[in-house]
């Protein structure tokens, strides 16, 4: 019978990254595919869905309660784990434009650590002290909101212009869904596919709940993504609506 | 050869989408009743908004779940979109609800029935959260109250309270709710509730720290609960617990059952287990002999 039931291990190392991002590695090692997540239970808190950023590594960001309670904890706490869990990245071709902003730099590095493509690479984010792993990615551009490090630019706006230069199989990324917005129209005009790793509030995270199922095909996040190709992102809600923790919709 | 009628709904096979799973939005309802569900149920509607209980909420221990999700909720106000869009489901939209009071779960019911459900699935069962659900399963009185104010709203819409199987008193609230007007009535909600604590963190893991039991584990429970139903009740009965497989479904109608729905399996064997489960129960059914579900319903009595 299968279980899906977080494990507790230790947490082994935690590093500050930027000023509200933290990598913490666990005693623990998942198989797993870039751009798959797992469910990290913070005893007592809550439980929430994460992107691997490494086999048994998460790196978060804190936005609220149980990322705030995570950034609390210290090397040999424990954390639950369950997963992996959801598609992970799977891109045809071999030139790959990566694209992370924000935190979502995390599951990017899992990609151009373990994804085996000839990589280009676009971080960004709001200022240069929220920059983290670029040593991890080739390629690199690097660009922020406010010119302290790379070029002053958002990322869709670097990535736009490298996909005009050169010829790309694909773009994959992840970060804020109005970046993924902007960033899938440059895509569509530029004709190349795009694979983007999207978040929906998460409940049972194993396909049973519905709470993450998107409008209009009810394509569940947990289960047949979170990564989602053009045929998916196309005339659905994505970037134009979600729903809250009650199931209320709310504008993008 | 699947088809049955339960209080006047015509059904393309007995298999129902249980109530509380995947049935948060219009278009995951469609996809269930695509993947060969005889009817879907819309995730409990309450008066308000509402979040539900910190996570984890559902989880997998082995041989069945448990889930504390807490009745999240829109509110009835909010759900514009689904009601629009449910019209293109090809199969019956059951609308299951809640209150907190008596006149709520009424006010609910009232805006509901304007949206012409197939059918209203009353929660009397749910064990998580600590003023709805299963508050008004347990007494006999308070069943057969609500079911009366109910009907008095419903119109020509069927109503069918789904039973906590936690009191002694099951039995005495079926019947209260069929003396007052219900015309099924479905057994049951989950089991429990159940507890898991994680020996490391020495904490119970649900956020709920309890969670109500379904799945496999629960079923042989649920078929007692069927079989004694049917010989106290006159009233169809839908069977929810543990069914997974065609012959799963075939046990809870020779128990007493019209009907089943089908929750945790979607689990276990994916969104396909209606479809799954039909085309087990047309082999098991050539096989023998049978010509028509009916013939089998009660029949192990």
């Amino acid at each position: 019978m299968p279980t899906d039931f977080p494990q507790s291990y230790r947490l082994t190392g935690v590093r500050k990254l930027t000023p509200t991002v933290k990598a913490f590695e666990f005693a623990h090692e998942f198989d797993f595919v870039p751009g798959q997540f797992i469910m990290v239970w913070v005893p007592g808190v809550d439980e929430i869905p994460i992107s691997l950023s490494g086999p048994n590594q998460i790196t978060v960001k804190k936005v609220g309660e149980a990322t705030n309670a995570l950034h609390s904890l210290k090397k040999g706490d424990y954390i639950g784990v369950r997963g992996p869990y959801g598609n992970g990245f799977s891109i045809p071709g071999h030139r790959v434009l990566l694209v992370g902003g924000g935190v979502g730099i995390a599951p990017m590095k899992a990609l151009a650590q373990y994804g085996e493509k000839d990589f280009t690479s676009v971080i960004g984010a709001q200022d240069k002290t929220e920059l983290f792993f670029r040593q991890y990615f080739p390629g690199l551009h690097m660009c922020t909101d406010d010119g302290s490090a790379g070029e002053k630019a958002f990322a869709t706006v670097v990535a736009e212009r490298l996909l005009k230069d050169r010829k790309f199989d694909a773009v994959a990324a992840c970060g804020p869904e109005v970046m993924l917005k902007f960033l899938f129209q440059i895509c569509e005009k530029a004709n190349v596919p795009a694979y983007f790793s999207m978040e929906r509030w998460m409940k049972c995270g194993i396909g049973v709940c519905g709470h993450c199922s998107v409008d209009p095909t009810g394509w569940r996040v947990c289960k047949e993504g979170p990564v989602a190709d053009g045929t998916v992102l196309r005339n659905s809600e994505f970037f134009q609506y979600k729903r809250d923790q009650a199931g209320r919709e709310v504008e993008l | 050869m699947l088809t049955m009628e339960i209080a006047g709904l015509k059904l393309k096979n007995p298999t129902i989408l249980a109530a509380g799973f995947l049935g948060t939005s219009a278009s995951i309802l469609k996809r269930v009743a695509d993947s060969g569900a005889g009817a879907v149920t819309i995730k409990s509607i309450g008066p308000e908004p509402r979040e539900g209980n910190p996570n984890p909420t559902v989880l997998c221990w082995g041989e069945g779940l448990m889930n504390a999700v807490g009745l999240p909720t829109p509110g009835y106000k909010n759900m514009t979109r689904e009601w629009a869009e449910l019209k293109d489901i090809s199969v019956p939209v059951i609308a299951s609800f809640y209150g907190g009071s008596i006149s709520e779960f009424v006010e609910v019911a009232e805006a509901i029935v304007e949206n012409k459900p197939a059918m209203l699935d009353v929660n009397i069962g749910c064990p998580n959260t600590k003023k709805h659900g299963a508050v008004f399963g347990k007494d006999p009185e308070t069943a057969g109250k609500l079911i009366n104010k109910i009907k008095e709203v419903a119109g020509s819409i069927p109503v069918m309270p789904k039973l906590t199987p936690n009191t002694d008193n099951m039995l005495e609230v079926a019947k209260a709710c069929v003396d007052n007007g219900a015309d099924a009535i479905a057994g049951f909600n989950t089991w429990g509730p159940g507890m898991v604590i994680d020996v490391n963190v020495r904490k119970p893991v649900m956020g709920f720290k309890t969670g109500g039991i379904s799945g496999p584990a629960v079923r042989p429970l649920m078929v007692k609960g069927i079989y004694d139903l049917y010989e106290k009740i006159d009233a169809p009965i839908v069977a929810v617990g543990g069914i997974m497989y065609g012959t799963d479904v075939i046990e809870a109608m020779m128990a007493g059952a019209t009907a089943v729905e089908i929750g945790s399996g979607i689990h276990y064997r994916g969104i396909d287990v209606f479809s799954k489960a039909c085309s087990e129960m047309e082999a098991w059914m050539k096989e023998n002999g049978v010509k028509s579900l009916e013939e089998l319903v009660g029949s192990a009595h």
